[in-house]
C-alpha cells in the first residue's frame, strides 16, 4: 500500500503537477469564500479549461479545487453568517458567535487547522485502508443510510438552542420543503402546484442561499455601518496553540472520523457528516451549554469533517466507479473525458492516476493550510468594511450562485422567497440551520427508507436486519428518550412554563 | 480629466469591436452553444463534451456546453426550444430521454417544437445481474423467479424512464414473479448493483461494461442488437425481440435545433457535426466509452423518435398504468 501512495507521489511530484494542485487549491479557497459558489461550480468551470492539459495535472487542479472549496465555505460562515458551501452551513452556529466576540481571526485560525488535520487524518487512514473502507462503504445498504440520517436529524433536533419545539418546527419545515418535486419512487408530482419548475424538487442551493445569504442579509440590516469583522487589540498569531490543539484533539478525531465514512458511502455527502460530528462533539462535552457561543470545539469538528470527506469520497470514486458526491461525479466524467475509464478496472488500467490523485490529495491539504493561513488577514482585513459595502456583493453572489447550479432564473425567485420566509423566521427564534438540515437529510432519509423498503418487499424488520442496524436504531431511540426525559424534569422544575412563541 | 474621456472611448470602441466583426462575417461568427438539460458529469454531458470538443475543429468557433438542468430534462430541452433559430443554440438529446417525457409527462413543448439535425451516438439498454445471482441469462432469471413467487427484484436505473418501461415490458410480456425496484440515477444504481442488493437492473448500455469485462457483472439481455459495442463477446447478446418480447429500447444521442433554423446554417452544421462525429478524436472517445459512433441524419432521426414515443406509450398503458393503484 505505501508503495503504491510512493508511487503517486512520484507521479505528481513535478513544478507543473504542483502548480495546477496550488492553482486548482487557491481557485477553490476563493469559490468556497464565495456565498452560493460552491464545489461543483468550480469543477465544471475547470472542467473545459482541463482539456487541453494531460489526465493527472488536469484531475490535480479539480482535486484542489475541491479541497479548497471546503476551507474557504468557513470564511463565509465565519465572518458573514452565511456559508460560502452546503458543508460549511454548521460552522456557523460556533464560528459567527466567536467573530462577534471580536475572535474572528481565531475562529479562522480554528477553522483553518481543523481542515487542515481533519483533511490530513482523512487522507491518511483513505491511503492507507482503501480496500476496508471502502469494503464498508459498499456494504452500508439503503436502511443503513436512512438510519443514519435519521439519526442526524434527531441528534441535532436535541441540541438546538432556545426552544425544542421551534428546533423542531424548524426541522419538519425542512422536511416538508425536501418533499416538493416527484416522488422519488412513482413520480408523482408533490406540492409542485403545477409548476413544472418544481418538479426536479426545490434546488437545495436556493434554499442555502436564501435561508443563510439573503434572510441574514435581511436580519444583519440594522447593522449597516458596521465591520462584519470587529478585531480585538491584538490579532497576532491566528493559529490555536499546539498546547491548544492537544486538548482539542477529539473534536478533529470524532470529525474526521465521521467525514471519511460518510463520505465514503456513496450519494450522502460531506453535508451530514458535518451535524454528525458537532451533535458528538457537544454530546460528548462537559459543557454542552457553551456550544453554539463561540465554543472552538464547534469550529474544528465540523471543519475536521468536511475536509475529511475528501479522503472518504476518493475511495468509492477511484476502486468502484461510484460519485460520493456532486464534485466527484463531475471528476469521474473528467477521468472519462481524459480517456480514462472510471470504475472497477481503473487502479489496474491507471494506477498512476489513482495512486497520483490520492497522493494529490495529500498535498492539496498542505497547500491549502498555507494558502489558508496567508489568507486570513486579507480576508479579514477586506470584510471590515462597511457592510453597506459587503451586502450587495453578498447578494450578488447570491443570485450568481442559484442561477449558475441550473442556469436557470426560477431557483433564484425561490431563494428570495426563502429569504424572506428565513427572516421572518428568525426575527421570532426560529432557528435556521434546522431547516437546513431538514433540505438536507430529509431526501437521503425519504429516497433510502422507500429503496430500502422496496426491496424488502415492505417489511419493515428490514431496519433491524444487522447488527450496526440494531445499534443505531438502539442509539435514535436512547437519544429520544433522553430528550423526552429532561423535557419532563424541566417542566417539573419550572411549573410555568416560559411560553415565548 | 482628458485622460478619462480618452479611457472611455478607448473602452466604447472595444465594447464595440465584437459588433462589427459579427456583422461582417458568416455563421459562425460566434460561440455557439450545446444546451444539455442533464447534470455535468453523466453519460449524456459526457458525450456532450466529447462531441463539442471534436466540433469545435470541424465548425471553427468556440463550443460551449450548457448543462441547464431541472425537470427531468424539460427545463433545458424547452429553453433550447424557445431559444432564437440562428444555429448559435444547439441541443443535445437522447432519444428515450424525449420519449418518456413526452409520454410520462405532459411537457409545454412538441417534438415539432425542434428541427432535427443528426444523430451520432446510440448505445442500446440492457438487464445485467450480479454474478454471484448465478443467472446466465434472462431465461434463468426468469425460471428462478418463478419458482420463488415475489422474491427476486428487478431494478430499473430511474423511476419514470425508458428503463422502467423495459423492465415494466419484461414484466408485463413474460408474466415474471419478480417486484420492481425503482432506483434515483445511474449512481444510486451502479452501488446497487455493486453491492448485489438487487437480482438484477436495467440501465442504458455501457453502464456497467467495466464490471462485465471483469466478470464481476452479467448481461442477461438487451434492448437493442449491441452491433457497436466495443467488446467482441458482448456482441451477439440476445436482445429482447429475440426471446419473444416485443420491445425495442435504447438510447440514441444527437442534435436538435430550435424550429426554422436557416437552411443554410443547417447544411453548414450538418456537414460539421458529420466531421465531428467522423473524426479520430471522437473515435477515440468511443472507444474509451465502450461504443463506435454512428451517424443518422435529422429524417431518420426525427422517425425514430416519433416511433419511440408510439411503442413507449403504448407499453406505458398496458404495463406501468396498471400497476398503480
Amino acid at each position: 500500500m505505501l508503495n503504491n501512495i510512493f508511487m503517486g507521489f512520484e507521479h505528481i511530484l513535478t513544478w507543473y503537477n504542483m502548480g495546477m494542485l496550488l492553482a486548482g487549491t487557491a481557485l477553490g479557497i476563493l469559490v468556497g469564500a464565495l456565498p452560493g459558489l460552491s464545489s461543483p461550480m468550480a469543477m465544471i468551470v475547470l472542467l473545459p479549461l482541463t482539456y487541453s492539459f494531460a489526465g493527472l495535472p488536469a484531475l490535480l487542479m479539480m482535486m484542489g479545487a475541491y479541497v479548497g472549496t471546503k476551507l474557504g465555505g468557513s470564511y463565509s460562515a465565519i465572518l458573514l453568517r452565511t456559508p460560502g458551501t452546503p458543508a460549511a452551513a454548521c460552522t456557523v452556529l460556533d464560528g459567527h458567535p466567536m467573530a462577534l466576540q471580536g475572535k474572528a481571526a481565531q475562529a479562522l485560525g480554528y477553522a483553518t487547522i481543523g481542515s487542515t488535520l481533519g483533511g490530513l487524518l482523512g487522507w491518511l487512514a483513505a491511503s492507507l485502508c482503501i480496500p476496508i473502507i471502502a469494503g464498508i462503504a459498499i456494504k452500508s445498504g439503503p436502511a443503513d443510510i436512512a438510519l443514519i440520517g435519521l439519526a442526524g436529524l434527531v441528534m441535532v433536533s436535541s441540541f438546538v438552542r432556545g426552544s425544542m419545539l421551534k428546533g423542531l418546527i424548524g426541522i419538519l419545515l425542512g422536511l416538508l420543503l425536501s418533499t416538493v418535486g416527484l416522488d422519488p419512487q412513482d413520480t408523482t408530482p408533490r406540492m409542485t402546484f403545477g409548476m413544472e419548475e418544481l418538479y426536479g424538487g426545490i434546488d437545495f442551493s436556493a434554499a442555502l442561499v436564501g435561508f443563510f445569504g439573503i434572510a441574514v442579509v435581511l436580519s444583519d440590516l440594522h447593522r449597516i455601518e458596521e465591520g462584519t469583522a470587529r478585531i480585538g487589540e491584538k490579532v497576532g498569531l491566528c493559529l490555536p496553540s499546539l498546547r491548544e490543539m492537544r486538548l482539542r484533539w477529539r473534536a478533529i478525531v470524532i470529525g474526521a472520523f465521521y467525514g471519511l465514512f460518510v463520505g465514503a458511502v456513496p450519494g450522502v455527502g460531506a453535508e451530514g457528516s458535518t451535524w454528525l460530528a458537532y451533535a458528538t462533539i457537544r454530546k460528548n462535552s462537559k459543557n454542552p451549554e457553551s456550544f453554539g457561543t463561540g465554543n472552538p470545539d464547534g469550529i474544528l469538528a465540523p471543519e475536521s469533517s468536511n475536509n475529511a470527506v475528501t479522503g472518504g469520497t476518493m475511495l468509492p470514486m477511484l476502486t468502484l466507479g461510484l460519485p460520493g458526491d456532486g464534485s466527484t461525479a463531475i471528476m469521474l466524467g473528467a477521468l472519462l473525458l481524459h480517456g480514462m475509464t472510471p470504475g472497477i478496472t481503473l487502479v489496474r488500467e491507471s494506477p498512476e492516476m489513482v495512486y497520483g490523485l490520492l497522493a494529490g490529495l495529500g498535498v492539496a491539504h498542505v497547500f491549502m493550510f498555507l494558502l489558508g493561513t496567508l489568507a486570513i488577514r486579507p480576508y479579514i482585513a477586506l470584510l471590515q468594511n462597511d457592510r453597506a459595502w459587503i451586502f450587495p456583493f453578498v447578494l450578488i453572489m447570491a443570485v450568481v450562485g442559484c442561477f449558475a447550479g441550473t442556469n436557470n432564473p426560477f431557483p433564484v425567485f425561490l431563494a428570495v422567497l426563502f429569504g424572506i420566509l428565513g427572516y421572518f423566521m428568525e426575527s421570532r427564534g426560529f432557528p435556521i440551520p434546522t431547516v437546513v438540515l431538514g433540505v438536507i437529510l430529509g431526501p437521503i432519509i425519504e429516497v433510502n427508507l422507500r429503496l430500502a423498503l422496496s426491496l424488502s418487499n415492505d417489511d419493515w424488520l428490514v431496519f433491524t436486519d444487522t447488527w450496526p442496524r440494531k445499534i443505531i436504531l438502539a442509539l435514535i431511540l436512547y437519544i429520544v428518550c433522553k430528550e423526552i426525559f429532561l423535557e419532563v424534569k424541566r417542566m417539573r422544575l419550572q411549573p410555568q412554563p416560559n411560553i415565548t412563541l | 480629466m482628458r485622460i478619462v474621456y480618452r479611457m472611455f472611448a478607448v473602452a466604447a470602441l472595444l465594447l464595440s469591436l465584437p459588433v462589427i466583426s459579427a456583422a461582417k462575417t458568416d455563421y459562425p461568427a460566434e460561440a455557439i452553444h450545446i444546451i444539455v438539460p442533464w447534470p455535468a458529469g453523466g453519460g449524456t454531458d459526457n458525450i456532450a463534451r466529447a462531441f463539442a470538443a471534436s466540433l469545435e475543429s470541424t465548425v471553427g468557433a468556440n463550443v460551449v456546453v450548457d448543462n441547464i438542468v431541472g425537470a427531468g430534462g424539460v427545463t433545458g430541452t424547452l429553453q433550447a426550444a424557445r431559444a432564437k433559430s440562428d444555429g448559435y443554440t444547439l441541443l443535445l438529446q437522447g432519444s428515450s430521454d424525449i420519449s418518456t417525457v413526452m409520454v410520462f409527462q405532459t411537457p409545454p413543448f412538441t417534438l415539432d417544437d425542434f428541427d432535427f439535425l443528426c444523430a451520432f451516438y446510440s448505445t442500446p439498454t440492457w438487464i445485467v445481474a450480479h454474478k454471484d445471482r448465478g443467472w446466465t441469462d434472462l431465461k434463468s432469471f426468469l425460471d428462478a423467479a418463478d419458482k420463488n413467487p415475489g422474491k427476486l427484484t428487478m431494478a430499473s436505473a430511474t423511476p419514470a424512464g425508458a428503463q422502467l418501461l423495459m423492465v415494466a415490458a419484461v414484466h408485463g410480456y413474460t408474466g415474471g414473479k419478480f417486484r420492481i425496484v425503482p432506483y434515483q440515477g445511474g449512481g444510486p444504481f451502479r452501488k446497487g448493483m455493486l453491492s448485489n442488493e438487487v437480482d438484477a437492473g436495467v440501465v442504458h448500455s455501457p453502464v456497467m461494461l467495466p464490471e462485465v469485462k471483469e466478470g464481476m457483472m452479467r448481461v442477461l439481455a438487451v434492448g437493442s442488437p449491441l452491433d457497436k459495442i466495443n467488446y467482441e463477446p458482448l456482441r451477439g447478446t440476445k436482445t429482447l425481440k429475440e426471446m419473444g418480447i416485443p420491445f425495442t429500447v435504447g438510447i440514441t444521442r444527437g442534435i436538435l435545433l430550435p424550429k426554422n433554423t436557416p437552411p443554410a446554417i443547417r447544411a453548414k452544421l450538418l456537414e460539421a457535426c458529420k466531421k465531428a462525429a467522423s473524426s479520430p478524436a471522437f473515435a477515440e472517445f468511443g472507444t474509451k466509452f465502450g461504443f463506435n459512433p454512428i451517424w443518422m441524419e435529422g429524417p431518420d432521426f426525427r422517425g425514430l423518435l416519433d416511433e419511440e414515443v408510439k411503442t413507449y406509450r403504448e407499453i406505458k398503458e398496458k404495463f406501468v398504468d396498471t400497476q398503480k393503484p
